[in-house]
């Protein structure tokens, strides 16, 4: 099944307004950025993994982000130790002063490690906090709200229904590379990274014309249902902020007021690792 | 101009190009739909239907373009003149897969989504939302995800997000080509429920059956030409036989009327329902009270060696706490032709997936080819069973049709130049795709992408091959020739499974018929001993074919039936030779 799709339910995060969501969204985006503190991203981190638990989401996924995410992790961890100078090297520089482009680069610094580690676990809060808006928000609510917020509607669309394909292209992905697996082609399984590589249009062209013509074929249907006739349209649900959406919304950006401030003052331990 | 009071829909004199240096795809087109008037429009795949539903509701010529001559008129006005919004209102269009095509995620947001578009106010939309549900039937779906509804709800909130904007002509294209034959016969309730309050309906099909009878007008396409038009019983007594080498499926009672007026009997009235078969067969005196209709029973020897797969007590899990298969037992000999049926989701799919090692077998026992399933890759096992998917498009991995066929035998160890060049003629030729051989897999016609998908399947001569639903988005002519290479591959003695709704298809070539429901297993045995036994498919949701209906209701009438009839073919030639022998 798909990876990041709605997943029903009726939790507070679920009854939240989709405006307040997405707002709350892009400000802890940024927060997430803008933090270097290890303390202050553990926190964040258990925020998160609260609404993910309060919301019923199932925690399970999680291990499969970190799966997919440890590539990319160990990935940044080796360019960082490499390339950012710190105090303490664990080996002497590969490239000597003077080498081009490089110069007295190619060590591996132990400040570039807990750079490289601090980038992954940012990264990896960062991939948490998407689904607690995508797996909690239908895609009318997500158009409604963007189109309350002031998005031409149009667009707002573009955007859901977008979101709304991906769980079938997910499915047709999976059906395809049966198929081929059973006329003995199973890179994907057991190849080395080179050969998947190679035999990624075998599972790129199908996908891809599928999903042209699943695109083409909903544009009619859309067009039958006089989608963009007219410069606005009517909206069968209607958004209103209550009180406790209110409250929400207020609370979660003091917690971030907060937790920016608390990285600030946690400047020192920032300055602590700077110093390796 | 007093024809819109009695029409909803006007062609006149109607041809049509995509481009003006291209044949008409449509051609002289003249016909009229009444107002509240249910009409089906047939015609093989490729003959123009889509174009022709595609005028109504001024998508051509307004965003296709292309050349259109002559006049289309909606209600009086043409489409030429008028806005597409305005037409969108006026036709309704459901799409053959409407799944793929909703706009967004929740029952009762994709009904209103249509009237948000068209400004209706929000309490009018809540309204006809309500309405809409408890007409379809789908109210205690109305929180559910579109992705959690069946083939037939599916094909419900189509049929109602397209009735909220209120049109006065409604165009279904293939509505039951995927559905079970309960949901089949919902959809098709439903369709004379719309046509009670006075809508006017255009059934678009490839197929028909005693449904047929319903309709006031029937519509016949071939080449963009309409070479047929009328109502049902007068349109099928006159044009039958042409309609039938269209390759289009005419329902089997259509076909017993068409064998009686090829051996000489005039008849009056096509008979189209059981009941007027019947009344047509006892008044020629071709079937007299008393009498007996004996057909050879059909001996199948099940071949005494051990069984190529065997199963015992499989149960199977996707994971999510709900079984696919609750404990199936099933067994596959050499050489024979063994049907799986069941309705969507019965379990079919999934044990086809366990027998080619797709999915894992961790609970009962899985023999496969003498070893347990468990110590087979996929790979290997492909040597011995495979599977022809569906979507043939989902297997290709190379450009052009030649190569296609060269990387199954390179996979199967065939490297030698020559060897490889012999080998790929046999399959081309086999196949009859000698003549498409450099073309790119993707730009071949449905059915030579079919025949492509079997010829990958075949080689490295497989014990055992699967086909997944062979009548899957085909016409009557696709289907048979992919039953007929089955039926040659089957005499090379490999095992063929069909996995199929089509109880046509079952009566007239399978061996062995085993029956799911719901993750088990309700039947298995000989497809006549099945047709004894009603309450078994009823139980499957399943329905007898047509002839099986009405042997069973001559049945009852105190005739004789014996033995296995597989077809109106051999039905007629039994019936014709009582006539001669008395």
């Amino acid at each position: 099944m798909a990876m990041i799709v709605y997943h029903s339910g009726n939790s507070l995060l679920h009854r939240l307004d989709p405006r307040v969501k997405m707002i709350l969204l892009i400000l802890y985006t940024m927060v997430v950025f803008g933090v270097k503190s290890f303390s202050i991203l553990g926190i964040l981190f258990a925020l998160v993994l609260l609404l993910w638990k309060s919301a019923g989401l199932p925690l399970s996924r999680l291990k499969k982000y970190l799966a997919y995410l440890t590539g990319m992790i160990v990935f940044l961890i080796i360019i960082q130790s490499f390339f950012l100078p710190g105090n303490i090297n664990l080996v002497k520089p590969i490239f000597p002063e003077g080498f081009p482009i490089l110069p007295g680069r190619g060590f591996v610094s132990l400040k570039g490690i807990v750079m490289g580690v601090l980038l992954g676990f940012r990264l990896f809060v960062l991939i948490m906090l998407m689904p607690t808006f995508i797996m909690t928000t239908t895609v009318n609510e997500m158009a409604v709200g963007m189109v309350r917020m002031g998005l031409p509607y149009k667009i707002a669309y573009l955007a859901t229904t977008s979101i709304n394909m991906i769980p079938s292209l997910q499915d047709e992905a999976t059906t395809i590379m049966e198929a081929q697996k059973m006329r003995g082609f199973s890179v994907f399984e057991e190849g080395r990274f080179r050969e998947k590589m190679k035999a990624f249009p075998a599972l790129v062209v199908p996908l891809v014309i599928g999903a042209m013509r699943r695109a083409q074929a909903m544009g009619v249907a859309m067009d039958a249902r006089a989608f963009g006739a007219g410069k606005s349209r009517t909206y069968r649900l209607t958004l209103k902020m209550t009180g406790s959406d209110w409250a929400v919304f207020f609370l979660m950006v003091l917690l971030a007021a907060l937790l920016m401030g608390g990285a600030f003052i946690l400047d020192r331990e920032v300055s602590l690792w700077n110093r390796l | 101009m007093n024809e819109s009071a009695v029409f909803s829909a006007v062609f006149k004199d109607v041809s049509y190009s995509y481009h003006e240096e291209d044949g008409t795809v449509l051609k002289n087109l003249d016909f009229s739909l009444t107002k509240g008037s249910f009409n089906i429009l047939v015609g093989p795949g490729g003959s123009g239907k889509s174009t022709l539903c595609n005028l109504f509701n001024g998508r051509t010529p307004h965003l296709m373009g292309g050349k259109l001559e002559g006049e289309v008129l909606i209600e009086g006005k043409s489409t030429a003149d008028s806005e597409m919004k305005d037409l969108a209102c006026r036709v309704g269009y459901v799409f053959q897969d409407p799944e793929s095509m909703f706009a967004t995620l929740s029952v009762e947001d994709e009904i209103a989504f249509g009237p948000e578009n068209l400004l209706f106010e929000k309490q009018e939309i809540l309204d006809s939302v309500e309405d809409l549900l408890d007409m379809t039937g789908i109210e205690e779906y109305r929180h559910n995800l579109v992705w959690n509804l069946s083939g037939g709800q599916i094909q419900k909130l189509g049929l109602a997000s397209v009735l909220a904007m209120k049109p006065e002509i409604i165009i279904l294209d293939e509505p039951t080509a995927n559905l079970d034959p309960t949901a089949t016969r919902q959809v098709h309730e439903l369709i004379l429920k719309l046509k009670s309050e006075g809508i006017t309906i255009l059934l678009v099909t490839r197929e028909l059956d005693d449904f047929v009878s319903q309709a006031d007008q029937i519509l016949v396409l071939h080449k963009g030409e309409l070479i047929g038009k009328g109502n049902p019983y007068d349109l099928l007594l006159e044009k039958g036989e042409e309609i039938d080498t269209l390759g289009v499926w005419l329902p089997e009672t259509v076909e017993i009327g068409l064998g009686l007026m090829a051996a000489g009997y005039s008849l009056e009235r096509m008979p189209i329902t059981i009941k007027e078969t019947m009344e047509t067969l006892f008044s020629l005196g071709l079937i007299k009270e008393g009498e007996s209709i004996k057909a050879p029973h059909k001996v199948y020897e099940q071949s005494s060696g051990a069984p190529l797969i065997s199963g015992k007590d499989i149960r199977f899990s996707y994971g999510n706490g709900l079984y696919a298969l609750k404990g199936i037992s099933l067994d596959i000999h050499p050489g024979e032709m063994l049907a799986i049926v069941g309705r969507n989701g019965a379990g079919k799919s999934t044990t086809a997936k366990l027998l080619i090692g797709l999915n894992k077998c961790k609970e009962g026992s899985l023999d496969l080819f003498g070893k347990p399933s468990g110590k087979w890759k996929v790979p290997d096992l492909a040597n011995h069973i495979s599977l022809v998917f569906q979507n043939p498009e989902h297997q290709f991995l190379t450009d052009t049709v030649s190569d296609e066929i060269d990387y199954s035998l390179q996979s199967h160890g065939i490297f030698d130049k020559n060897k490889l060049a012999e080998e790929r003629e046999k399959l081309l030729q086999m196949l009859e795709l000698t003549e498409v051989k450099d073309d790119h897999p993707f730009s071949l016609s449905a059915g030579n992408k079919r025949r492509l998908g079997v010829a990958t399947m075949l080689v490295g001569d497989p014990k055992v091959l699967i086909v997944d639903e062979p009548t899957y988005g085909q016409d009557r002519e696709m289907t048979r020739t992919l039953m007929q290479i089955m039926c040659a591959i089957q005499e090379r003695g490999v095992s063929i499974v069909m996995i199929s709704h089509d109880m046509r298809l079952v009566e007239e070539y399978a061996d062995r018929v085993a029956v799911f429901s719901e993750g088990l297993k309700h039947f298995d045995g000989v497809p006549t001993d099945l047709f004894k036994e009603p309450e078994i498919l009823k139980t499957a949701y399943l329905q007898q074919t047509l002839l099986n209906q009405m042997l069973g209701c001559l049945k009852e009438k105190g005739i004789n039936v014996e033995g296995h009839i597989p077809g109106t073919e051999s039905f007629l030639k039994i019936i014709l030779k009582n006539r001669e022998a008395a």
